[in-house]
């Protein structure tokens, strides 16, 4: 006998996206069922580098960044949870004159959009920056003070609790093994133990999205890659950006713990692959020596990597499917989506609950890889 | 980069018989040994500047140790032996990174023999991170490296030969034993040890352990556990019990010794980090230290090529390390075509038939030994696990009560295992806890992933490994 089991939205995939849409689901009173292959925030929500970033942002997407973080400032106290959300600014050294006009374009636009986003000459740079090695040659640097960092470990934790508590129903260890679709509807999500029912069904499952998708006949575009990072054992505070630069190919957080969180930069990986490369270690250890030489003697002690899905454009999709009812999708945040969870999750249950979502999201959908499609047929 | 055919990671009894006898079939070797010279823990020289005045001292692995390292000597030639040589880690394609003088470097790894040797088993227990309190292992190599009593009036806790073995040695060092507590039944292995005196020579050293111990008048306690350390910033007293079959304490037999100096001697933990790294399948052994790496007749694990002996692969000691090195080093000079298959077989004869003598013993002793569930219950609410992070047993266990069992999910939540030590300190801990707190076999409760560095490694190191890699961005 199938169990069957029923709920107003099912949403598969337990990140940011899945638990946010969730939290934001039930909030507005909606029976909720999550369904999560691991545990929750076990895949690139809980291994990502933790950035809050609104700068050097696509013009598509920073508007919903803007309105993201709006929430990312109030989440703590929403969640009841400490996030170690803090906003310490997100820093990007210039020092490349070949791409210098590109950062400045995107700080003007970003200006435009209401973004407080600020050109620091090289003085001020080392000013608000003093770790950086005194011998880097820098054009100064892009610096948006309302960026920041949380800690990846406990936000989708946060969410899952929070929606728990308004009454979703949070299933870890439950992986999806298709989606029935009957007469242009998607009718219920099946696993190994139940059929779950719903009207609505949202797929929030980062890298493993895809393949999901084409069930309902929806593909779109996007490319596998491995983000990778290292951390060092805990040093006393040293800086409070999210710090990144043209100099080398790294991006840096210290976290509250102390230790220094250290990106490296995500590459196209076959077959889910998560495990640390050789290169990354050559990496870290050239770009630290090139921006923080204060790093010169202290030890990495862990390294993790995440999968993510990369867009041609880098921008998220966030939309519905073209034939299908009740099907709404959020996928191929490009490596930058831990800062755009929450809004995601608020758009979607505005999509669902009130029939649109109170912002434009055309520019986020996927239908604007229709001619890459095309060409390539 | 140019690649040998065989590397051995660890030059400990079985990293040695294993190159020695890779070596005397022609194989081309590289050692990478953590250590300044050969020998591994158990038989390490004194430290340079140290003269040794009685080798009797150092009980009679000294000079076994002596023996084999001389047969390695004589094919020192034809080793590439590299000391102070780190691997921190491995990598997809067979590849591996070590640092040796303030240089990283990289390899690739054809044939790959972990020899990688065991680390003393932590056991919390409220005041178990005071100091003054330290392991028996730790001891020894105060003792024996540093020539330095680890304190004035010390406490020996445990099970087994090795607490023993180093309370002797304090002893013969001049220093003051108050008790030795083995929370076995010590007659046990002892008459065990007889029944098996033709063939191993642990006997002797043991009574004569045991006589020294006894002329100095030391108590020795069986059945006996530390249940808590007391102090002010310092070991000041140690709280004692006798305990039943499963180590826990009976009522009404707490008594408390003074003592300013606590040596826990509950065994050994495999380091089996890179045969995890590697990939290698890997089974819950609780008689043999935990986790190890399941393997075939010639120590070959189940990723083609890499093979593990001795203490890392579950802990059976140095005689039998030295076996499976041996066998090891034969097989893999059999697969490249060095020997024969003939030759190897008559080559490995005798060493399989004294393993599978000594086998039955250790089994025995194994059996004795090993730790008992009332062990993992020492520890209160308060009891720091992870010293790294802080972490108490009462948070591991709120942890586990929000729903979490799987040790990745939990260090995920409590930072468990993420600091200096990589996991090494609370992981085999905190495994039992999580078995006790949802009453799980242990051996259902998957381990730490396994990744590297396995050894904290400093940047400047990292940023001299070879390879070239363009600037590039893209988060």
């Amino acid at each position: 006998m199938v169990n069957v089991r029923e709920a107003a939205v099912v949403v598969v995939g337990g990140g940011i996206m899945g638990c946010a849409t969730a939290y934001e689901l039930a909030k507005k009173g909606q029976s909720v069922i999550l369904l999560e292959k691991g545990f929750i925030g076990a895949e690139a929500s809980g291994r990502n580098g933790g950035g809050v970033r609104q700068q050097k942002r696509d013009p598509a997407e920073l508007p919903l960044a803007m309105e993201s973080v709006k929430i990312w400032q109030d989440l703590q106290e929403e969640l009841q949870a400490d996030l170690e959300y803090r906003q310490g600014g997100n820093l990007h050294v210039l020092g490349n004159p070949d791409r210098y006009d590109f950062f400045i374009e995107q700080l003007q636009y970003s200006q435009k959009a209401g973004l407080d986003v600020r050109l620091l000459s090289p003085e001020e740079t080392r000013k608000l920056l003093p770790a950086l090695k005194k011998e880097l040659e820098l054009l100064g640097s892009t610096y948006c003070p309302s960026d920041g960092n949380a800690n990846p470990l406990f936000v989708c934790k946060a969410y899952a609790k929070a929606a728990r508590q308004l009454g979703a129903e949070i299933r870890e260890h439950e992986p999806l093994e298709r989606l029935e679709v009957k007469s242009g509807r998607v009718i219920a999500a099946v696993t190994a133990t139940a059929e779950y029912r719903a009207s609505d069904f949202v797929i929030a499952a980062g890298a493993w999205s895809r393949p999901i998708c084409h069930q309902v006949g929806l593909d779109f575009p996007v490319v596998i890659n491995r983000s990778q990072l290292m951390v060092t054992e805990p040093l006393p505070a040293a800086f409070s950006q999210f710090v990144s630069a043209d100099h080398c190919s790294c991006y840096y957080r210290q976290a509250l713990s102390g230790g220094i969180h250290i990106g490296i930069p995500s590459a196209p990986i076959e077959d889910y692959n998560k495990s640390t490369s050789y290169d990354a270690f050559k990496i870290v250890g050239q770009s630290s020596m090139t921006l923080f030489p204060f790093l010169e003697q202290v030890n990495i002690v862990h390294s993790w990597a995440g999968l993510t899905s990369w867009t041609p454009d880098a921008v998220c999709i966030i939309d519905t499917a073209p034939d299908v009812e009740g099907f709404y999708l959020t996928a191929g945040h490009s490596g930058h989506g831990f800062c755009l969870g929450p809004i995601t999750g608020r758009l979607l249950a505005e999509w669902i609950v009130d029939g649109a979502p109170s912002m434009d999201l055309s520019a986020v959908s996927w239908t604007r890889f229709n001619d890459i499609y095309l060409n390539e047929r | 980069m140019k690649s040998p055919e065989l590397i051995v990671v660890g030059a400990g009894p079985g990293g040695i018989a294993a190159a020695i006898e890779a070596a005397r079939a022609g194989v081309n070797i590289k050692i990478l040994d953590e250590n300044t010279s050969p020998g591994g823990r158990i038989y390490g020289q004194l430290n340079d500047g140290l003269k040794l005045i009685n080798p009797a001292f150092l009980g009679s692995d000294y000079n076994k140790g002596k023996a084999l390292l001389a047969e390695f000597d004589a094919f020192r030639e034809k080793i590439d032996y590299r000391h102070d040589a780190v691997v921190f880690g491995t990598f997809e394609n067979r590849e591996m990174a070590f640092h040796q003088a303030g240089k990283g470097e990289r390899l690739r790894f054809n044939r790959l023999i972990l020899a990688t040797g065991a680390y003393d088993r932590p056991v919390p227990f409220p005041g178990w991170t005071l100091p003054g309190v330290l392991t028996a292992g730790g001891a020894q190599t105060l003792v024996k490296m540093q020539r330095v009593l680890p304190g004035k009036s010390i406490l020996f806790a445990g099970t087994g030969p090795l607490q023993l073995v180093v309370a002797n040695q304090v002893l013969d060092g001049g220093g003051k034993v108050e008790a030795i507590l083995e929370a076995g039944e010590i007659n046990n292995w002892l008459k065990l040890l007889k029944g098996f005196s033709r063939n191993w020579g642990l006997l002797t050293d043991g009574l004569l352990y045991m006589r020294t111990i006894r002329k100095a008048g030391v108590p020795l306690l069986r059945n006996h556990i530390i249940l808590e350390a007391r102090g002010d910033g310092q070991v000041e007293e140690a709280v004692i019990a006798e305990v039943d079959k499963d180590w826990r304490a009976i009522e009404n037999t707490r008594r408390i010794l003074k003592v300013d100096t606590i040596c826990l001697g509950y065994g050994l933990v495999p380091s089996a980090e890179l045969t995890r790294l590697v990939g290698c399948q890997h089974r819950y052994a609780p008689e043999l230290g935990g986790w190890i790496p399941a393997r075939n007749e010639n120590m070959e694990t189940s990723v083609p090529g890499v093979f593990a002996v001795g203490d890392g692969a579950g802990v059976a000691g140095s005689a039998m390390a030295i076996f499976e090195g041996r066998i090891a080093g034969i097989s893999v000079a059999q697969s490249f075509g060095y020997l024969s298959s003939e030759e190897a077989r008559r080559r490995k004869k005798p060493y399989l038939r004294d393993m599978k003598k000594m086998g039955r013993l250790r089994e025995a002793l194994d059996r004795i030994s090993y730790p008992r569930p009332g062990l993992f219950e020492l520890a209160d609410d308060d009891t720091i696990i992870c010293r790294c992070e802080e972490l108490t047993l009462g948070d591991i266990k709120s942890a586990i009560g929000s729903g979490t069992i799987e040790m990745n999910e939990l260090k995920r939540m409590t930072r468990l295992g993420m600091g200096r030590c990589q996991g090494r300190m609370c992981a085999p801990v905190v495994q039992e806890i999580i078995a006790g707190q949802t009453l799980t076999p242990a051996a259902q409760i998957a381990y730490l992933n396994q990744r590297p560095p396995i050894k904290p490694v400093p940047i400047h190191l990292l940023e001299s490994l070879p390879g070239e890699f363009a600037i590039r961005h893209g988060w």
